[in-house]
C-alpha cells in the first residue's frame, strides 16, 4: 500500500478547507453550547446564509463581492436574531426545535423553483467570487508546500481561511477570560443565579447566539469563496451534528477544542477512505466482503464506532478536563 | 442544580481544620467590603427594631419605615391558590421572618417579588419604586437579591469567580470590551480585592480556586450568600438558608445573617428551623395556603392560637411518644403482610434481613466515601442512620440499592448476595427506596406516578392504591394533580406511597423529613412508624436526629464513611458521645 499518498491526503483533509468551515461551525458552537449551554441545532442555516449573502449579491444583485462579503455576515447576525429574539426567554428545547427547522427552510428555500431567478435553484450559483480572488498575491502557479501542492488560489484561501480560524480562536480566548464570558458560563450552570444577580440572562444568550453564528456565516463564506459556487445540497442538516461532532471530539468549552477536533475528523475521514480503498485495490479485503463503491459508507461507520470508544474511554473529548466533567449538574 | 451525585467535601473537614466556623472577625467588615447605598447608610438596626416594639402584631400592619410594601398580590397554580397577599409590609434595616407550612406559598411569594414568577395580580414598592412587572435582573440590580432554597452554586466556575459573577456594572461584562483588557483589569482587581475579604469573612478562603462543585452542602449556601452580597444589595431574601445545614455550621450562618442586619441590610428569610426563627428574628410573617395569617415579634408567634393550628401542629415541642403516637394516627387499615407460601420459616434472631459488611463505595475514582460501613436489618425492623453533613448515610442507602458501585465487602438480602446488584432486581426482590430529591415524576399525575411503582405489575393496582391511599389519605384527594404541583410534603408523600405500592419487604429511605415543616415532619415519622408496624422493615437516613431515633428500634450513627456508634434509637439520644459528635453544642435533649 501506498503510505506516503495516505497520509499526504489525511495531512491534506485535516488543512483544507472543510476543516477551516468545520472548525468555524464547531467553533461557534462551542461558544453556544460549550459556553453558554445553548442547543443549536441549525448551525448549517448559518453557513448557508453566509455563503448565499455573498453568492446573491454579486450573481443575482451585481454588487462587489466586498459589499457581498458583509451582506453575509450581516445576514448570519440577522439570523441569529430572528431565532433568537422569540426563542430564548423560553425553555433551552425551544431553540434546538426552531434552529433545526429554520435550517431546513433556508435550504429548501434557497434550492425551490419559485425563487430561481434569486438563488439559482438546485444548481446553485457559481462563479462570483473573483473579485476577491484577484487581490490573491501568490502569483499563479503550483506551490509546494512540504508534501502538499496547492495552486496560488487554494494557498490564498486556505492561507485567508486559517488566519480567520486563528482570529476568532483569539477572540474566543479573550472573551472567555473576561467578565462577559464568565457570564455566559454562569447561565450554562445556573441561569436563575445569573438573574438573581442582575445579569439579563436573555442579553448575553442573544450576544453568544450572534457571536456564535457569525462564525458559522463567515466559514460559509470562506468556502464559497474558496470552491466559487454555492448550491442548496452542500448546506444539508448533517453538516450541523458532523460540527457537533467535531467540537466534543475536541473538547467543549475548550478555545483549541474545536479546530483540532474538525482536523482530526477530517484526517479520520481521509485515512479510512484512502486505506480502505487502497486495500480493496490490492485484494486485501475481498470483494465478497466490501467493494470500493462502500468505501463511503463503511468509513462512516469507522469513525462513528472510533467516536463512540472515544466517549466511552474520554468522555472529556481530546482537550478537556475529566474532573470538571465529573462536576457535571 | 447541583446532583446528589456530584462528589462533596464533607463539612467535618470543615470543621476539623478550623474549630470556630464562624465569621472570621479579622477579615474586614461588611461596611468595608460594600459600596453603601444610600439608602442604608446611616441606619440604625437597634432602633430599627425598636421601632418595631409599638407595632401591632396584626396581618398587614403598617411598619414606621417599610422598605418593601407588597399589595394585593395573587398567583393561582392550575386554580389553586398560592399567593394570595392582601397587605403586607417588612421593615427596613431588621431581620424578618417568613414562615408557614409546607405549600403557603413562601418561596412563591419570593419568586413573585424578586421577578421570577410574574403574579396574577399585585404591586409592590422596594423604597417607593414600582417593582411589579420588573424583570428579576433588574430587580436584583435594584438592590433586592434572592438565594435558593437549592443552591445554585455554579459549579464549573471556581468560588473566585462566583464571587466575582456578582458584582455589577462590570465594563468587562460588554462583549466589544471583553477583547480589551486594559479596560477593565483594574475594575476586576478591585472586585478581586472585594470577594477576597468577604470569603475570608465567611472562612472560605482556603477554597477560592476550587470549583464550587466541589463544596460541601453548607459551604454551597455559604457561597451563595457571599455571592448574594458582591451584588451589595439592600435587601437580602434567603429562601431556607439552613436546609440541609449542619448544627456547627448553622451557628455560623446565624452569626452572619445577624451581621448582614448589623451593617444595615433588610434581611427577609424563609425558614422551618423554629430555633433559628426565634433565635435572630425581629419580626415573623407567618403564612398559610397562600396569605399572611399572623405577623408579630417573634415571642407572639408562638402563643398566636391560628399559628399553632395551622403550623407547628399540636405536638411540636413534645416527643412522639407512643400514647401521643396513638393520638396523632389516623386509623389504619394496613393489610399484615402475608408470607410466600414457601417461607414458613421464622427468622432466628441473628438471621439478617438486609446485611451490609465493610462496604467501600465513592463517587470519583480513588475518593472513598464509605469507608468500611456495616448494617444488619432484621425483618420488621425499624432502623436509623443519622451522623453529620458528608458522614456517607445518604452513600450508604445508595449502594445498599445498588445506584453506585461497591468497590469492596457486600451486602445480602435474606442471605443472598445482593452486591451492587442493579437497582431495578432489587425492586423486584422486594427492597423499595425513596430518594432525597427529584423523587417524584413532576409531569405526571399522582395516580401515574402510583402506577409506576407498580411497574413490575406484582400486584393488582387497585388493591395497592388502596393501601397506599389508606396510609396517605391525600393522595387518594390529589390523584388527578400533577405532581409538580404539589407542595413538598406532598411530593414527600407521593414519593413514600409509590415505594409502598410494590409491597416491599424493606424500604431505604433518604431523609424524608427534609424541607417539610415541623408539623409535617411529625407526619411523616409517624406514618413510617405505622408502615414499619404493618410488617415493612425500615432503613431511614435523617438529618432530623431527634425524631428519627424516637421512632426507629435501633440507630446507626455514621462518621466520615464509618460507623461510629450504635444501639437502641433512645439510649443514643443521650449518650453524650454521639451529641458530642453530631449534635455540637446546639443539641436539645430530652
Amino acid at each position: 500500500m501506498d503510505w506516503s499518498l495516505i497520509f499526504t491526503q489525511a495531512l491534506g483533509a485535516a488543512v483544507g478547507l472543510n476543516a477551516i468551515l468545520f472548525a468555524l461551525a464547531a467553533m461557534g458552537l462551542n461558544i453556544h453550547f460549550g459556553y453558554t449551554g445553548l442547543l443549536n441545532f441549525g448551525q448549517v442555516g448559518f453557513i448557508a446564509v453566509g455563503a448565499y449573502g455573498l453568492a446573491i449579491s454579486v450573481s443575482t444583485f451585481g454588487l462587489s463581492a466586498w459589499v457581498g462579503l458583509l451582506v453575509g455576515m450581516s445576514l448570519g447576525v440577522i439570523l441569529a436574531l430572528v431565532l433568537g429574539i422569540p426563542t430564548l426567554r423560553l425553555r433551552a428545547d425551544y431553540l434546538a426545535i426552531v434552529t433545526i427547522a429554520a435550517s431546513e427552510i433556508i435550504r429548501f428555500t434557497l434550492g425551490s423553483v419559485a425563487f430561481r431567478d434569486i438563488s439559482g435553484g438546485s444548481s446553485g450559483l457559481q462563479q462570483f467570487a473573483g473579485e476577491i480572488r484577484a487581490v490573491n498575491p501568490f502569483p499563479p502557479g503550483n506551490y509546494a508546500i512540504g508534501p502538499l501542492t496547492y495552486t496560488a488560489n487554494q494557498l490564498f484561501i486556505t492561507i485567508v481561511g486559517w488566519s480567520i480560524v486563528a482570529l476568532f480562536a483569539f477572540s474566543t480566548y479573550s472573551t472567555m477570560r473576561s467578565p462577559w464570558g464568565r457570564v455566559l458560563k454562569s447561565i450554562r450552570e445556573a441561569e436563575d443565579a445569573a438573574t438573581s444577580l442582575g445579569k439579563s440572562v436573555y442579553g448575553f444568550k442573544l450576544q453568544s447566539l450572534v457571536y456564535g453564528g457569525l462564525a458559522a456565516a463567515l466559514g460559509g463564506i470562506i468556502v464559497a469563496i474558496g470552491v466559487d459556487s454555492v448550491s442548496p445540497q452542500n448546506y444539508m442538516t448533517p453538516i450541523t451534528f458532523f460540527a457537533y461532532l467535531a467540537l466534543i471530539l475536541g473538547g467543549t468549552a475548550r478555545v483549541f477544542g474545536p479546530i483540532l477536533g474538525s482536523m482530526i475528523f477530517w484526517m479520520l475521514l481521509s485515512l479510512t477512505d484512502t486505506i480502505l480503498r487502497q486495500a480493496i485495490g490490492q485484494g486485501y479485503i475481498p470483494s465478497w466482503l466490501m467493494t470500493s463503491t462502500q468505501v463511503g459508507q463503511v468509513r462512516f461507520m469507522m469513525v462513528g464506532l472510533g467516536l463512540m470508544l472515544l466517549m466511552i474511554f474520554r468522555p472529556q473529548g481530546i482537550l478537556g478536563d475529566r474532573r470538571e466533567m465529573e462536576l457535571d449538574a | 442544580m447541583p446532583d446528589d451525585n456530584t462528589p462533596v467535601a464533607s463539612d467535618d473537614e470543615v470543621v476539623a481544620g478550623d474549630p470556630s466556623p464562624g465569621i472570621d472577625h479579622e477579615a474586614p467588615s461588611l461596611g468595608e467590603l460594600l459600596p453603601t447605598p444610600a439608602g442604608r447608610s446611616g441606619l440604625d438596626p437597634r432602633a430599627q427594631a425598636a421601632a418595631l416594639l409599638d407595632v401591632e402584631p396584626v396581618p398587614g400592619v403598617a411598619k414606621p419605615d417599610a422598605a418593601l410594601v407588597v399589595d394585593n398580590v395573587r398567583k393561582l397554580f392550575g386554580g389553586l391558590k398560592a399567593v394570595d397577599v392582601d397587605h403586607v409590609e417588612f421593615q427596613r434595616g431588621v431581620i424578618t421572618a417568613l414562615i408557614g407550612p409546607n405549600g403557603a406559598g413562601k418561596t412563591t411569594l419570593f419568586n413573585l417579588l424578586t421577578g421570577f414568577d410574574t403574579p396574577d395580580t399585585g404591586t409592590w414598592q422596594f423604597d417607593g419604586k414600582e417593582l411589579g412587572g420588573v424583570r428579576a435582573h433588574k430587580v436584583a440590580r435594584a438592590g433586592m437579591v434572592r438565594t435558593f432554597q437549592l443552591t445554585k452554586a455554579l459549579s464549573k466556575l471556581t468560588v473566585m469567580e462566583n464571587m466575582r459573577l456578582g458584582a455589577t456594572g462590570q465594563i468587562g461584562e460588554r462583549f466589544l470590551a471583553a477583547h480589551m483588557p486594559w479596560r477593565w483589569r483594574s475594575q476586576e482587581a478591585e472586585v478581586t480585592t472585594r470577594a477576597e475579604g468577604l470569603l475570608k469573612r465567611f472562612k472560605l478562603d482556603h477554597m477560592t480556586d476550587q470549583f464550587a462543585g466541589t463544596l460541601s452542602g453548607g459551604q454551597r449556601k455559604l457561597l451563595e450568600m457571599s455571592r448574594a452580597l458582591m451584588v451589595a444589595p439592600d435587601v437580602i431574601m434567603l429562601d431556607e438558608p439552613m436546609a440541609g445545614v449542619n448544627p456547627a455550621l448553622t451557628q455560623s450562618l446565624l452569626e452572619h445573617v445577624k451581621s448582614l442586619r448589623d451593617e444595615g441590610m433588610t434581611v427577609i428569610f424563609v425558614e422551618h428551623d423554629m430555633d433559628m426563627v426565634m433565635d435572630i428574628s425581629d419580626w415573623v410573617v407567618v403564612m398559610a395556603e397562600g396569605g399572611i395569617i399572623a405577623e408579630g415579634p417573634p415571642a407572639s408567634i408562638g402563643e398566636n392560637r391560628q399559628v399553632v393550628d395551622a403550623y407547628l401542629g399540636a405536638h411540636h415541642d413534645e416527643d412522639l411518644t407512643d400514647e401521643e403516637e396513638d393520638e396523632t394516627s389516623r386509623p389504619v387499615a394496613l393489610a399484615v403482610k402475608d408470607r410466600p407460601a414457601g417461607d414458613t420459616t421464622a427468622p432466628a434472631p441473628d438471621e439478617f434481613l438486609l446485611q451490609a459488611s465493610s462496604v467501600i463505595a465513592g463517587y470519583v475514582p480513588g475518593v472513598d466515601i464509605l469507608k468500611g460501613c456495616n448494617l444488619e436489618l432484621r425483618d420488621g425492623e425499624f432502623i436509623g442512620i443519622i451522623g453529620p453533613n458528608g458522614a456517607g448515610k445518604s452513600t450508604l442507602l445508595k449502594s445498599l440499592f445498588g445506584l453506585i458501585p461497591i468497590r469492596d465487602g457486600s451486602v445480602t438480602l435474606r442471605g443472598e448476595t445482593i452486591t451492587s446488584a442493579p437497582a431495578h432486581k432489587l425492586v423486584a426482590m422486594g427492597v423499595g427506596y425513596v430518594p432525597q430529591i427529584n423523587n417524584v415524576f413532576p409531569d405526571l399525575t399522582v395516580e401515574e406516578n402510583l402506577q409506576m411503582g407498580l411497574y413490575l405489575g406484582t400486584h393488582p393496582f387497585a388493591e395497592r392504591l388502596d393501601v397506599v391511599c389508606t396510609l396517605f389519605p391525600l393522595l387518594g384527594q390529589r390523584r388527578k394533580q400533577s405532581a409538580g404541583s404539589l407542595s413538598g410534603g406532598e411530593r414527600q408523600m407521593v414519593a413514600m406511597g409509590r415505594a409502598m405500592m410494590s409491597d416491599p419487604s424493606v424500604l431505604l429511605l433518604d431523609e424524608p423529613s427534609a424541607g417539610l415543616s415541623p408539623a409535617l415532619q411529625d407526619e411523616v415519622f409517624v406514618r413510617c412508624r405505622e408502615i414499619n408496624a404493618a410488617g415493612v422493615s425500615i432503613v431511614m437516613v435523617e438529618q432530623n436526629a431527634r425524631r428519627c431515633l424516637q421512632v426507629a428500634h435501633r440507630g446507626y450513627v455514621l462518621d466520615q464513611g464509618t460507623n461510629a456508634y450504635e444501639g437502641r434509637g433512645r439510649d443514643l439520644l443521650v449518650d453524650p458521645k454521639v451529641i458530642e459528635l453530631y449534635l455540637g453544642t446546639l443539641a436539645k435533649v430530652d
